[in-house]
Protein backbone atom coordinates (compact mmCIF):
# COMPACT_ATOMS: atom_id res chain seq x y z
CA UNK A 1 0.00 0.00 0.00
CA UNK A 2 1.12 3.38 -0.92
CA UNK A 3 0.07 6.70 0.95
CA UNK A 4 0.92 10.34 -1.32
CA UNK A 5 0.40 13.34 0.79
CA UNK A 6 -1.75 16.10 -0.55
CA UNK A 7 1.28 18.53 -0.61
CA UNK A 8 2.42 17.52 -4.17
CA UNK A 9 -1.38 17.90 -5.81
CA UNK A 10 -2.07 21.12 -4.63
CA UNK A 11 1.64 22.52 -6.03
CA UNK A 12 1.03 21.32 -9.18
CA UNK A 13 -2.16 22.85 -9.39
CA UNK A 14 -0.86 26.52 -8.43
CA UNK A 15 1.78 25.48 -11.38
CA UNK A 16 -0.36 24.79 -14.07
CA UNK A 17 -3.48 26.60 -12.78
CA UNK A 18 -3.23 29.64 -15.46
CA UNK A 19 -3.28 26.94 -18.48
CA UNK A 20 -6.35 25.99 -17.58
CA UNK A 21 -9.44 25.83 -20.28
CA UNK A 22 -12.96 25.91 -19.51
CA UNK A 23 -14.25 23.18 -21.39
CA UNK A 24 -12.25 20.77 -19.27
CA UNK A 25 -12.95 22.07 -15.84
CA UNK A 26 -16.14 21.93 -16.65
CA UNK A 27 -16.20 18.34 -17.46
CA UNK A 28 -14.12 17.59 -14.61
CA UNK A 29 -15.88 19.58 -12.10
CA UNK A 30 -19.40 17.50 -13.32
CA UNK A 31 -17.76 13.89 -13.53
CA UNK A 32 -15.91 14.80 -9.61
CA UNK A 33 -19.86 15.78 -8.22
CA UNK A 34 -20.64 12.85 -5.63
CA UNK A 35 -23.86 12.76 -7.74
CA UNK A 36 -22.74 12.13 -11.12
CA UNK A 37 -19.95 10.46 -10.01
CA UNK A 38 -22.51 7.68 -8.55
CA UNK A 39 -23.73 7.57 -12.26
CA UNK A 40 -21.10 7.66 -14.21
CA UNK A 41 -20.34 4.44 -11.65
CA UNK A 42 -23.34 2.92 -12.51
CA UNK A 43 -23.13 3.64 -16.07
CA UNK A 44 -19.62 1.90 -16.49
CA UNK A 45 -20.42 -1.07 -14.20
CA UNK A 46 -23.16 -1.63 -16.97
CA UNK A 47 -20.57 -1.40 -19.84
CA UNK A 48 -18.01 -3.01 -17.95
CA UNK A 49 -20.21 -6.01 -16.89
CA UNK A 50 -18.69 -8.05 -19.59
CA UNK A 51 -14.91 -7.83 -18.54
CA UNK A 52 -16.34 -9.08 -14.60
CA UNK A 53 -13.35 -11.80 -14.74
CA UNK A 54 -10.60 -9.05 -15.35
CA UNK A 55 -12.08 -6.85 -12.45
CA UNK A 56 -12.38 -10.25 -10.39
CA UNK A 57 -8.29 -10.32 -10.38
CA UNK A 58 -7.85 -6.67 -9.14
CA UNK A 59 -10.31 -7.38 -6.48
CA UNK A 60 -9.60 -4.94 -3.26
CA UNK A 61 -7.48 -2.61 -4.72
CA UNK A 62 -7.69 1.30 -4.08
CA UNK A 63 -7.46 3.47 -7.14
CA UNK A 64 -6.53 7.32 -7.03
CA UNK A 65 -7.16 9.36 -10.15
CA UNK A 66 -5.56 12.72 -9.72
CA UNK A 67 -6.40 15.73 -11.88
CA UNK A 68 -3.03 17.54 -11.05
CA UNK A 69 -4.24 21.07 -12.27
CA UNK A 70 -7.54 20.84 -10.52
CA UNK A 71 -6.40 19.91 -7.40
CA UNK A 72 -9.39 17.16 -7.35
CA UNK A 73 -9.33 13.51 -7.01
CA UNK A 74 -11.43 10.74 -7.51
CA UNK A 75 -10.64 7.68 -5.33
CA UNK A 76 -12.03 4.19 -6.46
CA UNK A 77 -11.86 0.88 -5.40
CA UNK A 78 -12.64 -2.36 -7.00
CA UNK A 79 -14.76 -4.49 -4.97
CA UNK A 80 -16.64 -8.06 -5.96
CA UNK A 81 -15.98 -7.27 -9.99
CA UNK A 82 -16.97 -4.05 -9.81
CA UNK A 83 -15.77 -0.39 -9.74
CA UNK A 84 -17.29 2.09 -6.80
CA UNK A 85 -15.87 5.26 -5.21
CA UNK A 86 -14.25 4.98 -1.77
CA UNK A 87 -13.01 7.42 1.00
CA UNK A 88 -9.31 8.38 1.52
CA UNK A 89 -6.97 6.14 2.30
CA UNK A 90 -4.19 4.30 1.54
CA UNK A 91 -4.32 3.28 -2.37
CA UNK A 92 -2.41 0.77 -4.56
CA UNK A 93 -2.49 2.57 -7.57
CA UNK A 94 -1.79 6.37 -8.29
CA UNK A 95 -3.04 7.85 -11.55
CA UNK A 96 -2.35 11.23 -12.59
CA UNK A 97 -2.38 13.66 -15.29
CA UNK A 98 -4.01 17.26 -16.02
CA UNK A 99 -7.58 17.41 -16.86
CA UNK A 100 -7.14 18.08 -20.48
CA UNK A 101 -4.92 15.11 -21.28
CA UNK A 102 -7.16 12.74 -18.86
CA UNK A 103 -10.10 13.96 -20.40
CA UNK A 104 -8.44 12.87 -23.81
CA UNK A 105 -8.01 9.41 -22.67
CA UNK A 106 -11.12 8.97 -21.39
CA UNK A 107 -12.63 9.71 -24.77
CA UNK A 108 -10.07 7.55 -26.24
CA UNK A 109 -8.28 10.53 -28.38
CA UNK A 110 -5.18 9.96 -26.85
CA UNK A 111 -2.79 7.08 -26.72
CA UNK A 112 -1.96 6.68 -23.35
CA UNK A 113 1.94 5.29 -23.99
CA UNK A 114 2.45 8.74 -25.91
CA UNK A 115 1.51 10.24 -22.92
CA UNK A 116 3.60 8.36 -20.55
CA UNK A 117 6.45 8.38 -22.71
CA UNK A 118 5.83 12.19 -22.70
CA UNK A 119 5.81 12.54 -18.94
CA UNK A 120 2.13 14.03 -19.11
CA UNK A 121 1.19 10.75 -17.17
CA UNK A 122 2.13 9.28 -13.82
CA UNK A 123 1.25 5.74 -12.89
CA UNK A 124 2.55 4.53 -9.28
CA UNK A 125 1.98 1.93 -7.63
CA UNK A 126 0.74 -1.80 -8.46
CA UNK A 127 1.90 -1.13 -12.22
CA UNK A 128 -0.08 -4.59 -13.76
CA UNK A 129 -3.61 -2.92 -12.35
CA UNK A 130 -3.19 0.01 -14.06
CA UNK A 131 -2.14 -1.63 -17.25
CA UNK A 132 -5.37 -4.17 -16.91
CA UNK A 133 -7.64 -1.18 -16.32
CA UNK A 134 -5.94 0.71 -19.45
CA UNK A 135 -6.28 -2.83 -21.78
CA UNK A 136 -9.89 -3.10 -20.33
CA UNK A 137 -10.99 0.76 -20.92
CA UNK A 138 -9.14 0.10 -24.88
CA UNK A 139 -11.32 -2.96 -25.57
CA UNK A 140 -14.80 -1.84 -24.66
CA UNK A 141 -16.82 -1.97 -28.10
CA UNK A 142 -19.40 0.75 -27.55
CA UNK A 143 -22.34 -0.23 -30.00
CA UNK A 144 -24.56 2.33 -29.96
CA UNK A 145 -26.62 0.55 -32.49
CA UNK A 146 -27.16 -2.70 -30.79
CA UNK A 147 -30.69 -2.03 -29.44
CA UNK A 148 -32.13 -1.14 -33.31
CA UNK A 149 -30.46 -4.33 -34.06
CA UNK A 150 -33.14 -6.14 -31.01
CA UNK A 151 -35.89 -4.65 -32.90
CA UNK A 152 -38.01 -7.27 -34.51
CA UNK A 153 -36.41 -9.22 -37.80
CA UNK A 154 -36.74 -8.41 -40.79
CA UNK A 155 -36.94 -4.55 -39.95
CA UNK A 156 -34.34 -4.25 -36.82
CA UNK A 157 -31.44 -5.66 -38.85
CA UNK A 158 -31.96 -3.75 -42.32
CA UNK A 159 -32.45 -0.68 -39.95
CA UNK A 160 -29.22 -1.35 -38.25
CA UNK A 161 -27.83 -2.49 -41.55
CA UNK A 162 -28.75 0.85 -43.31
CA UNK A 163 -27.48 2.89 -40.77
CA UNK A 164 -23.79 0.80 -40.94
CA UNK A 165 -23.86 1.32 -44.54
CA UNK A 166 -24.88 5.30 -44.21
CA UNK A 167 -21.80 5.87 -41.48
CA UNK A 168 -19.49 3.83 -43.65
CA UNK A 169 -19.78 5.75 -46.38
CA UNK A 170 -20.17 9.22 -44.67
CA UNK A 171 -17.39 8.43 -42.54
CA UNK A 172 -19.67 10.01 -39.80
CA UNK A 173 -18.05 8.42 -36.82
CA UNK A 174 -14.31 9.33 -38.69
CA UNK A 175 -15.60 12.71 -38.39
CA UNK A 176 -16.98 13.24 -35.51
CA UNK A 177 -13.49 11.68 -34.15
CA UNK A 178 -11.90 14.14 -36.04
CA UNK A 179 -14.77 16.84 -34.69
CA UNK A 180 -13.39 15.92 -31.13
CA UNK A 181 -10.08 15.81 -31.67
CA UNK A 182 -9.74 19.22 -32.91
CA UNK A 183 -12.03 20.57 -29.96
CA UNK A 184 -9.79 18.83 -27.37
CA UNK A 185 -6.32 19.61 -28.78
CA UNK A 186 -3.53 18.68 -26.52
CA UNK B 1 11.47 -6.12 -60.08
CA UNK B 2 8.04 -5.86 -58.64
CA UNK B 3 6.85 -2.71 -58.03
CA UNK B 4 3.46 -3.38 -56.16
CA UNK B 5 1.69 -1.99 -53.75
CA UNK B 6 3.28 -2.83 -49.85
CA UNK B 7 0.02 -4.49 -47.40
CA UNK B 8 0.17 -2.11 -44.48
CA UNK B 9 -0.50 -4.76 -41.59
CA UNK B 10 -1.26 -2.69 -38.21
CA UNK B 11 -1.52 -4.39 -35.02
CA UNK B 12 -4.40 -4.24 -32.59
CA UNK B 13 -4.88 -5.29 -28.75
CA UNK B 14 -8.68 -5.54 -29.12
CA UNK B 15 -11.79 -4.72 -30.77
CA UNK B 16 -11.89 -1.03 -31.15
CA UNK B 17 -8.06 -0.90 -32.02
CA UNK B 18 -8.80 -3.55 -35.42
CA UNK B 19 -11.98 -1.16 -36.12
CA UNK B 20 -9.46 1.78 -36.21
CA UNK B 21 -6.93 -0.05 -38.48
CA UNK B 22 -9.67 -1.02 -40.74
CA UNK B 23 -11.03 2.59 -40.97
CA UNK B 24 -7.54 4.17 -41.48
CA UNK B 25 -6.54 2.03 -43.73
CA UNK B 26 -5.03 -0.86 -43.02
CA UNK B 27 -4.74 -3.52 -45.68
CA UNK B 28 -4.41 -6.50 -42.90
CA UNK B 29 -4.96 -6.32 -39.07
CA UNK B 30 -2.87 -8.64 -36.90
CA UNK B 31 -4.01 -9.74 -33.39
CA UNK B 32 -3.56 -12.17 -30.58
CA UNK B 33 -5.41 -14.47 -28.11
CA UNK B 34 -5.63 -14.07 -24.94
CA UNK B 35 -3.06 -16.05 -23.64
CA UNK B 36 0.50 -16.96 -23.82
CA UNK B 37 0.78 -18.04 -27.31
CA UNK B 38 1.26 -14.34 -28.51
CA UNK B 39 4.21 -12.08 -27.91
CA UNK B 40 1.89 -9.35 -26.12
CA UNK B 41 0.54 -11.61 -23.23
CA UNK B 42 -0.46 -8.35 -21.25
CA UNK B 43 -2.94 -8.56 -18.31
CA UNK B 44 -7.16 -7.43 -19.87
CA UNK B 45 -5.24 -7.77 -23.51
CA UNK B 46 -5.80 -9.38 -26.74
CA UNK B 47 -8.89 -11.73 -28.45
CA UNK B 48 -11.34 -13.91 -26.86
CA UNK B 49 -13.34 -16.32 -28.93
CA UNK B 50 -16.46 -13.61 -29.25
CA UNK B 51 -14.28 -10.81 -29.89
CA UNK B 52 -12.17 -12.47 -32.62
CA UNK B 53 -15.29 -13.39 -34.84
CA UNK B 54 -17.19 -9.89 -34.16
CA UNK B 55 -13.00 -8.38 -35.31
CA UNK B 56 -13.12 -10.84 -38.65
CA UNK B 57 -16.77 -9.94 -39.52
CA UNK B 58 -15.53 -6.01 -39.45
CA UNK B 59 -12.81 -6.35 -41.36
CA UNK B 60 -13.92 -9.22 -43.98
CA UNK B 61 -16.58 -6.73 -44.73
CA UNK B 62 -14.55 -3.98 -45.45
CA UNK B 63 -12.05 -6.49 -48.04
CA UNK B 64 -9.40 -6.80 -44.95
CA UNK B 65 -7.16 -9.47 -43.78
CA UNK B 66 -6.77 -10.76 -40.06
CA UNK B 67 -3.61 -12.38 -39.27
CA UNK B 68 -2.96 -13.65 -36.05
CA UNK B 69 0.06 -14.34 -33.87
CA UNK B 70 0.78 -17.43 -32.77
CA UNK B 71 4.76 -16.67 -32.13
CA UNK B 72 6.04 -17.67 -28.68
CA UNK B 73 7.46 -20.83 -28.36
CA UNK B 74 5.38 -24.03 -26.24
CA UNK B 75 7.16 -26.10 -24.07
CA UNK B 76 7.01 -29.45 -23.67
CA UNK B 77 4.45 -29.24 -20.50
CA UNK B 78 2.47 -26.80 -22.12
CA UNK B 79 2.40 -27.71 -26.21
CA UNK B 80 -1.55 -28.31 -26.46
CA UNK B 81 -2.68 -25.04 -25.65
CA UNK B 82 -0.45 -23.79 -28.62
CA UNK B 83 -1.96 -26.52 -31.12
CA UNK B 84 -5.13 -25.53 -29.67
CA UNK B 85 -4.80 -22.09 -30.76
CA UNK B 86 -4.12 -23.13 -34.19
CA UNK B 87 -6.64 -25.57 -34.14
CA UNK B 88 -8.99 -22.34 -33.76
CA UNK B 89 -7.52 -20.12 -35.95
CA UNK B 90 -8.02 -22.90 -38.78
CA UNK B 91 -11.91 -23.10 -37.84
CA UNK B 92 -12.60 -19.31 -37.88
CA UNK B 93 -10.71 -19.17 -41.06
CA UNK B 94 -8.47 -16.72 -39.80
CA UNK B 95 -6.27 -15.28 -42.60
CA UNK B 96 -2.32 -15.65 -42.01
CA UNK B 97 -1.24 -17.33 -39.06
CA UNK B 98 2.28 -15.90 -37.77
CA UNK B 99 4.19 -18.24 -36.12
CA UNK B 100 7.86 -18.95 -35.44
CA UNK B 101 8.19 -22.49 -33.32
CA UNK B 102 9.27 -25.26 -36.13
CA UNK B 103 7.30 -27.85 -34.51
CA UNK B 104 4.39 -25.80 -34.25
CA UNK B 105 5.05 -24.80 -37.82
CA UNK B 106 4.85 -28.80 -38.87
CA UNK B 107 1.74 -29.25 -37.03
CA UNK B 108 -0.28 -26.86 -38.74
CA UNK B 109 1.34 -27.55 -41.99
CA UNK B 110 0.58 -31.27 -41.67
CA UNK B 111 -3.01 -30.98 -40.04
CA UNK B 112 -4.26 -27.69 -41.93
CA UNK B 113 -2.59 -27.61 -45.60
CA UNK B 114 -4.99 -24.87 -46.48
CA UNK B 115 -3.88 -22.74 -43.54
CA UNK B 116 -1.47 -19.66 -45.05
CA UNK B 117 1.71 -19.82 -42.81
CA UNK B 118 3.65 -16.43 -42.26
CA UNK B 119 7.07 -16.79 -40.36
CA UNK B 120 7.34 -14.41 -37.39
CA UNK B 121 10.18 -12.24 -36.80
CA UNK B 122 10.35 -14.12 -33.28
CA UNK B 123 12.11 -17.14 -36.01
CA UNK B 124 14.58 -14.83 -36.15
CA UNK B 125 15.36 -15.80 -39.88
CA UNK B 126 17.92 -13.50 -40.91
CA UNK B 127 19.08 -14.95 -44.75
CA UNK B 128 17.17 -16.15 -47.56
CA UNK B 129 18.97 -19.42 -46.80
CA UNK B 130 16.78 -20.08 -43.76
CA UNK B 131 14.07 -18.61 -45.44
CA UNK B 132 14.19 -21.60 -48.29
CA UNK B 133 13.93 -24.34 -45.27
CA UNK B 134 11.13 -22.89 -43.51
CA UNK B 135 9.08 -22.92 -46.99
CA UNK B 136 10.08 -26.50 -47.80
CA UNK B 137 9.60 -28.07 -44.97
CA UNK B 138 6.25 -25.77 -43.83
CA UNK B 139 5.35 -24.00 -46.82
CA UNK B 140 5.80 -21.10 -45.26
CA UNK B 141 4.01 -17.74 -47.81
CA UNK B 142 5.69 -14.80 -46.21
CA UNK B 143 8.38 -13.80 -43.55
CA UNK B 144 8.49 -11.08 -40.98
CA UNK B 145 12.39 -10.18 -41.11
CA UNK B 146 13.79 -9.54 -37.84
CA UNK B 147 15.16 -5.77 -37.37
CA UNK B 148 19.29 -6.36 -37.70
CA UNK B 149 19.36 -6.21 -41.42
CA UNK B 150 21.25 -3.08 -43.44
CA UNK B 151 19.05 -1.97 -46.71
CA UNK B 152 21.91 -3.77 -48.81
CA UNK B 153 21.58 -7.03 -46.50
CA UNK B 154 17.53 -6.70 -47.09
CA UNK B 155 17.81 -6.26 -50.87
CA UNK B 156 19.79 -9.37 -51.44
CA UNK B 157 17.32 -11.30 -49.07
CA UNK B 158 14.60 -10.36 -51.03
CA UNK B 159 15.98 -11.14 -54.44
CA UNK B 160 16.81 -14.05 -53.47
CA UNK B 161 13.83 -15.25 -50.84
CA UNK B 162 11.27 -17.85 -52.19
CA UNK B 163 8.76 -16.07 -50.26
CA UNK B 164 7.28 -12.78 -49.83
CA UNK B 165 9.13 -10.43 -47.28
CA UNK B 166 7.20 -8.49 -45.05
CA UNK B 167 9.20 -5.75 -42.56
CA UNK B 168 8.51 -3.49 -39.79
CA UNK B 169 7.87 0.23 -40.93
CA UNK B 170 7.01 2.05 -37.44
CA UNK B 171 6.70 1.00 -34.33
CA UNK B 172 9.22 0.87 -30.93
CA UNK B 173 12.53 -1.19 -31.06
CA UNK B 174 13.82 -3.21 -28.75
CA UNK B 175 17.26 -4.68 -28.52
CA UNK B 176 16.64 -6.20 -32.12
CA UNK B 177 17.69 -9.71 -31.15
CA UNK B 178 13.84 -10.61 -31.71
CA UNK B 179 13.79 -14.19 -31.21
CA UNK B 180 16.89 -14.82 -29.77
CA UNK B 181 16.55 -12.35 -26.43
CA UNK B 182 16.53 -14.05 -23.23
CA UNK B 183 17.65 -10.26 -21.50
CA UNK B 184 14.35 -10.19 -19.29
CA UNK B 185 14.50 -13.85 -17.54
CA UNK B 186 17.60 -12.78 -16.18
CA UNK B 187 15.54 -9.96 -14.18
CA UNK B 188 12.32 -11.05 -13.95
CA UNK B 189 12.69 -15.21 -14.45
CA UNK B 190 10.39 -14.30 -17.97
CA UNK B 191 11.12 -14.03 -21.20
CA UNK B 192 9.29 -13.22 -24.82
CA UNK B 193 10.23 -16.61 -26.42
CA UNK B 194 8.39 -18.67 -23.35
CA UNK B 195 6.04 -16.17 -21.47
CA UNK B 196 5.25 -13.90 -24.02
CA UNK B 197 6.76 -10.82 -22.51
CA UNK B 198 9.33 -8.73 -21.50
CA UNK B 199 9.07 -6.71 -18.72
CA UNK B 200 5.81 -8.34 -17.21
CA UNK B 201 3.97 -5.64 -15.66
CA UNK B 202 3.61 -7.08 -12.15
CA UNK B 203 7.71 -6.42 -11.75
CA UNK B 204 7.26 -3.14 -13.27
CA UNK B 205 7.62 -0.35 -10.67
CA UNK B 206 7.50 3.45 -11.52
CA UNK B 207 8.17 6.54 -8.58
CA UNK B 208 7.85 9.83 -8.96
CA UNK B 209 11.24 11.40 -6.68
CA UNK B 210 12.56 14.48 -6.59
CA UNK B 211 15.21 13.11 -8.54
CA UNK B 212 12.28 12.70 -11.49
CA UNK B 213 11.00 9.59 -12.32
CA UNK B 214 12.36 5.86 -11.37
CA UNK B 215 11.98 2.77 -13.46
CA UNK B 216 12.39 -0.29 -11.30
CA UNK B 217 12.76 -4.08 -13.00
CA UNK B 218 11.92 -6.69 -9.86
CA UNK B 219 13.36 -3.96 -7.63
CA UNK B 220 16.54 -3.25 -9.76
CA UNK B 221 16.63 0.63 -10.82
CA UNK B 222 16.85 0.40 -14.87
CA UNK B 223 16.64 4.18 -15.51
CA UNK B 224 15.82 7.86 -14.18
CA UNK B 225 14.18 10.38 -16.11
CA UNK B 226 14.47 13.77 -15.41
CA UNK B 227 11.74 15.90 -15.30
CA UNK B 228 10.91 16.52 -18.40
CA UNK B 229 12.91 14.23 -20.17
CA UNK B 230 10.91 12.04 -22.33
CA UNK B 231 10.68 7.99 -21.33
CA UNK B 232 10.16 4.83 -22.63
CA UNK B 233 9.26 1.33 -21.99
CA UNK B 234 10.77 -0.31 -18.80
CA UNK B 235 12.99 -2.98 -20.96
CA UNK B 236 15.88 -3.95 -18.85
CA UNK B 237 17.73 -3.21 -22.60
CA UNK B 238 16.67 0.15 -22.32
CA UNK B 239 17.69 1.11 -19.03
CA UNK B 240 20.92 3.34 -18.44
CA UNK B 241 24.03 1.68 -16.64
CA UNK B 242 26.90 3.30 -15.39
CA UNK B 243 30.00 2.03 -17.44
CA UNK B 244 33.17 3.92 -16.55
CA UNK B 245 31.35 6.44 -13.78
CA UNK B 246 28.92 7.40 -16.45
CA UNK B 247 25.35 6.74 -16.87
CA UNK B 248 23.66 6.15 -20.52
CA UNK B 249 21.98 3.83 -22.88
CA UNK B 250 24.78 1.06 -22.66
CA UNK B 251 22.38 -1.24 -24.62
CA UNK B 252 19.63 0.17 -26.08
CA UNK B 253 18.34 3.76 -26.82
CA UNK B 254 14.54 4.10 -26.32
CA UNK B 255 13.25 5.44 -29.89
CA UNK B 256 11.21 4.27 -32.64
CA UNK B 257 11.57 2.81 -35.74
CA UNK B 258 10.18 4.81 -38.79
CA UNK B 259 11.10 4.07 -42.44
CA UNK B 260 9.24 6.59 -44.14
CA UNK B 261 12.46 8.13 -45.48
CA UNK B 262 13.50 4.35 -47.37
CA UNK B 263 9.77 3.78 -48.68
CA UNK B 264 10.75 4.21 -52.51
CA UNK B 265 13.39 1.98 -52.12
CA UNK B 266 11.02 -0.69 -50.27
CA UNK B 267 8.40 -0.40 -53.28
CA UNK B 268 11.12 -0.53 -55.84
CA UNK B 269 12.81 -3.82 -54.11
CA UNK B 270 9.45 -5.17 -53.81
CA UNK B 271 8.49 -6.14 -50.25
CA UNK B 272 5.45 -7.26 -49.64
CA UNK B 273 4.27 -6.10 -46.48
CA UNK B 274 4.83 -3.47 -43.90
CA UNK B 275 4.37 -4.14 -40.52
CA UNK B 276 3.51 -1.32 -37.36
CA UNK B 277 4.62 -2.48 -34.24
CA UNK B 278 2.63 -2.04 -31.13
CA UNK B 279 -0.28 -4.25 -29.91
CA UNK B 280 0.01 -3.26 -26.82
CA UNK B 281 -1.15 0.02 -27.63
CA UNK B 282 -4.87 2.00 -27.79
CA UNK B 283 -6.90 2.54 -30.80
CA UNK B 284 -5.72 5.91 -30.90
CA UNK B 285 -2.00 5.03 -31.48
CA UNK B 286 -3.47 2.74 -33.84
CA UNK B 287 -5.59 5.03 -35.69
CA UNK B 288 -3.03 7.85 -36.11
CA UNK B 289 -0.23 5.75 -37.26
CA UNK B 290 -2.44 3.56 -39.88
CA UNK B 291 -3.77 7.07 -41.35
CA UNK B 292 -0.20 8.43 -42.26
CA UNK B 293 1.42 5.14 -43.53
CA UNK B 294 -1.60 4.79 -45.66
CA UNK B 295 -1.09 8.49 -46.95
CA UNK B 296 2.65 7.69 -47.28
CA UNK B 297 2.21 4.31 -49.03
CA UNK B 298 -0.70 5.89 -51.40
CA UNK B 299 1.82 8.96 -52.21
CA UNK B 300 4.45 6.94 -52.49
CA UNK B 301 2.37 4.41 -55.13
CA UNK B 302 1.31 7.37 -57.44
CA UNK B 303 4.30 8.69 -57.92
CA UNK B 304 7.88 7.37 -56.41
CA UNK B 305 10.55 9.35 -57.73
CA UNK B 306 8.64 12.60 -56.71
CA UNK B 307 8.07 11.23 -52.96
CA UNK B 308 9.34 13.76 -49.95
CA UNK B 309 8.38 13.00 -46.98
CA UNK B 310 5.92 15.28 -45.68
CA UNK B 311 6.96 16.82 -42.03
CA UNK B 312 3.10 16.30 -40.93
CA UNK B 313 3.82 12.40 -40.85
CA UNK B 314 7.18 12.78 -38.79
CA UNK B 315 5.70 15.08 -35.95
CA UNK B 316 2.51 12.89 -35.73
CA UNK B 317 4.33 9.79 -36.11
CA UNK B 318 7.41 11.36 -33.56
CA UNK B 319 4.99 12.64 -31.01
CA UNK B 320 4.00 8.70 -30.81
CA UNK B 321 7.16 7.72 -30.47
CA UNK B 322 9.13 5.86 -27.36
CA UNK B 323 11.52 8.70 -26.48
CA UNK B 324 9.50 11.08 -28.77
CA UNK B 325 12.29 10.48 -30.94
CA UNK B 326 12.78 8.29 -34.43
CA UNK B 327 15.62 6.09 -36.28
CA UNK B 328 16.15 3.58 -39.02
CA UNK B 329 17.54 1.34 -36.56
CA UNK B 330 20.21 -1.20 -38.54
CA UNK B 331 18.35 -0.55 -41.76
CA UNK B 332 20.83 3.11 -42.36
CA UNK B 333 24.06 0.97 -40.90
CA UNK B 334 26.75 1.40 -43.21
CA UNK B 335 28.71 -1.85 -42.70
CA UNK B 336 27.16 -5.36 -43.05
Amino acid sequence: MLGFPQKHMTKTFMEHGRTLTRPFIAATTIFMDPVFTAIFMGLANRVLARYQADFLQMEGRRIVVEVSDLGKSLRLVIRRGKIAPTRAGPVDLRIAGNAKDLCRLALRLEDPDTLFFARRLVLEGETSVGLQLKNILDSVDLDWLAPVGYLPAPLGPRIRQAIDHAIRNTHADRRLHDLLDRALQP
Amino acid sequence: MNHRKPELVCPAGGLPALKAAVDNGADAIYIGFRDDTNARNFPGLNFGPEETARGMEYAHRAGKKVLLAINTYPQAHNWAVWTSAVDRAAELGIDAVIMADPGLLRYAATHYPDLRLHLSVQASATTYKALEFYHQRFGIQRAVLPRVLSLQQLWHTIANSPVEIEVFGYGSLCVMVEGRCALSSYITGRSPNASGVCSPAESVRWEETALGRESRLNGVLIDRHGLNEAAGYPTLCKGRYYTDAQAYYAIEEPTSLNILDVLPDLFHHGIAAIKVEGRQRSPAYVASVARVLREAIDTCAADPARYLVRNQWTAVLDRLSEGQTHTLGAYHRPWH
